[in-house]
């Protein structure tokens, strides 16, 4: 006999929805649109419109590039359930490494000094990433604590080896031919994140690897039982995220000429601000990337727009928070209003 | 199958038209017999109900034949040979293919992705070398195999999390017998699931019997699963109590051998008051 599944009604009106009315109903849409306003108020209120122009369009770009990178780290590891609290002080340890083995070869030539220094800020980040991940898969430690104890202990290591000062007088080459560097007009610290964020929204959503860190996320044992090796992935991904953290490490010493060792900490917080706002899941499976970029914006437009309005930029913190918690709800009462639900995926 | 190229490949094996033969399975846990030298066989294209009381050593039993237990003594032979079985991965290279209780499915991944999770599609050339989906290609499959099982959902594309209790047990069933090219043993497939949509899954035993699959199921839900059974066996304290043709088996037939009023017992009086 025949049988219909959908004879039984379980699924109203799944069909006849489109992709347009899908993404409506996702907060990576909502999200894009308060970006969109925000641009245009501030615009409109700054004086002789400042906000737009190409100066401090830079200015947004160059802002955003490192919080970009470790958004799409943390974006990656909660869609595999996970949590990377340690990305901050990663980023720390990677830029006093890489700021200090920079110093140490300053005299060779300008291919010499980029190579060192990218190339230890990602092994550092990589290193780190690598000891997260056997915490979470050998000594079985929830990755919240295990990164929770490693943002300490990193901060202690990067405190330790900078002597508890930032590192300063680096290769002006760094900044120079990069850090403030364009092309095209576009600052190539931003370029770099930007390639980035098209490469892993690809790997999501098109490789064997992005479907199965989603698949890890959403049923770590139904990702067993389908014969994935999930040790391994986490590894991987771990080191992924260390690896972009060590490149937003390089950035940072790249456009400010020093590191920032105090300034850092708290940059995972604001990681998973930005990947949740835009609609990833905290429990897992469920990742927006076209959302992480309007989170990611969202913090930098509201922090560099009050500043240009002429009101304190503190406002940004609470304005961020208060969307936080109006994203997740709205999430919440989407799950709780029943029926299907669609989200950016 | 269509989907030769992927799924592990038995068919260098002998056709005995057998999914599996046990015999003299024995497990031991402390003092406890699990199993007691069981002798079981499943038939590719049957359905074949395993019966028994909590503790008659069902679940024992399943998994000594999905790998997840190793027998103390006993063989289980595949096409004529005798197989050593570490896992589940082992038991589905020999066909096997377990469907779970709680179904094992991705919530938050669609039909299509659940489907073929750790068995994908890449693409050709350098894109399929970086692991490149071919997701047209799993598409077209996925269809296929819902077609042949006579499921019908609204898209593949749709998360698991959205579907009913029993289209998930649908596609549980569906994503099984996609790999399994010789046997399913299912785990209480009608346990959370309402009428209508038990119903809808004893269809869907059915019909995969029909397609030449040998399904093992285990099951408390006696008069439901009599109808589809072909052959029943209850087990009582690790041993087999039963093991005949449906037939004119009834429920009353079933309980008696489950609580040792008929049947071969060997120690039948002490626990029948």
């Amino acid at each position: 006999m025949t049988l219909s599944i959908a004879r039984t009604g379980e699924l109203p009106g799944a069909k006849q929805r489109t992709r347009i009315q899908r993404f409506v109903g996702n907060n990576a849409f909502w999200l894009l649109l308060i970006d969109a306003v925000l641009v245009v108020l501030f615009t409109a209120v700054s004086i002789n419109h400042t906000f737009i122009s190409p100066a401090n369009i830079k200015n947004l770009m160059l802002d955003s590039g490192e919080g970009l990178l470790l958004g799409i780290a943390i974006a990656f590891l909660l869609g595999a359930g996970e949590f990377d609290i340690s990305l901050g002080s990663n980023l720390i340890l990677a830029s006093v490494v890489s700021g200090m083995l920079a110093q140490k070869v300053a005299s060779a030539g300008i291919g010499v000094v980029f190579a060192v220094s990218i190339a230890a800020a990602i092994v550092s980040g990589v290193v780190v990433g690598a000891v997260n991940a056997f915490i979470v898969t050998r000594l079985k430690v929830n990755s919240l604590i295990a990164t929770l104890a490693m943002l300490g202990v990193v901060s202690g290591v990067a405190y330790i080896v900078s002597g508890g000062t930032d590192v300063v007088g680096l290769p002006a080459t760094l900044q120079n031919d990069f850090g403030v560097a364009t092309l095209l007009g576009i600052p190539a610290p931003f370029l770099l994140a930007f390639l980035a964020w098209v490469i892993a929204a690809i790997v999501l959503r098109r490789t064997a690897f992005g479907l199965h860190l989603l698949a890890m996320g959403s049923s770590r044992a139904a990702a067993e039982r389908a014969g994935l090796d999930t040790r391994r992935k986490l590894l991987l991904l771990f080191m992924a995220a260390g690896a972009l953290a060590g490149m937003a490490g390089f950035i940072d010493i790249t456009r400010f000429g020093a590191t920032n060792i105090a300034g850092h900490t708290e940059d995972s917080l604001s990681a998973i601000t930005a990947a949740v706002i835009g609609g990833t899941m905290l429990e897992g499976g469920v990742v927006s990337m076209t959302g992480l970029l309007g989170g990611v914006v969202l913090a930098v437009i509201l922090a560099n727009g009050l500043v240009v309005i002429n009101v304190s930029a503190y406002y940004q913190l609470i304005v961020v928070g208060v969307i936080l918690v109006a994203a997740v709800s709205l999430d919440q009462l989407r799950q709780s209003g029943g029926g299907p639900r669609f989200r950016a995926r | 199958m269509s989907a030769s190229e992927t799924i592990p490949s038995s068919t260098d094996v002998a056709d005995d038209g057998y999914v599996f033969e046990a015999t003299d399975l024995v497990k031991t846990f402390g003092h406890v017999q699990a199993t007691r030298r069981v002798s079981i066989a499943l038939r590719k294209g049957e359905v074949l109900a395993l019966f028994g009381d909590n503790g008659a050593g069902k679940s024992t039993l399943t998994k000594l034949l999905c790998g997840v237990y190793s027998p103390d003594s006993g063989a289980i032979r595949v096409g004529g040979s005798e197989v050593v079985l570490r896992g589940t991965r082992d038991a589905e290279a020999h066909g096997i293919t377990v469907v779970h209780q709680d179904l094992a499915l991705a919530p938050d991944l669609s039909v299509l992705e659940n489907m073929y999770l750790g068995h994908e599609i890449t693409r050709r050339g350098v894109l399929g070398g970086l692991g490149f989906l071919d997701r047209s290609a799993m598409a077209e499959r996925t269809a296929a195999a819902l077609h042949k099982l006579s499921i019908r959902l609204p898209s593949v594309s749709v998360a698991v999390k959205d579907l009913s209790g029993g289209q998930r047990q649908a596609v549980a069933v569906a994503r099984a017998s996609l790999w399994a090219n010789a046997g399913i043993l299912m785990d209480e497939p009608t346990a959370a699931l309402g009428t209508i949509q038990s119903d809808i899954v004893c269809d869907l035993i059915r019909s995969t019997a029909a397609a030449g699959i040998g399904v093992m199921v285990i099951s408390h839900d006696i008069p439901r699963i009599l109808d589809i059974a072909d052959r029943v066996i209850v087990l009582r304290h690790g041993q087999i109590a039963l093991d005949r043709p449906t037939g004119s088996l009834n429920r009353s037939d079933v309980v008696a051998a489950m609580v040792g009023l008929t049947g071969t017992d060997p120690e039948n009086e002490e626990d029948n008051r």
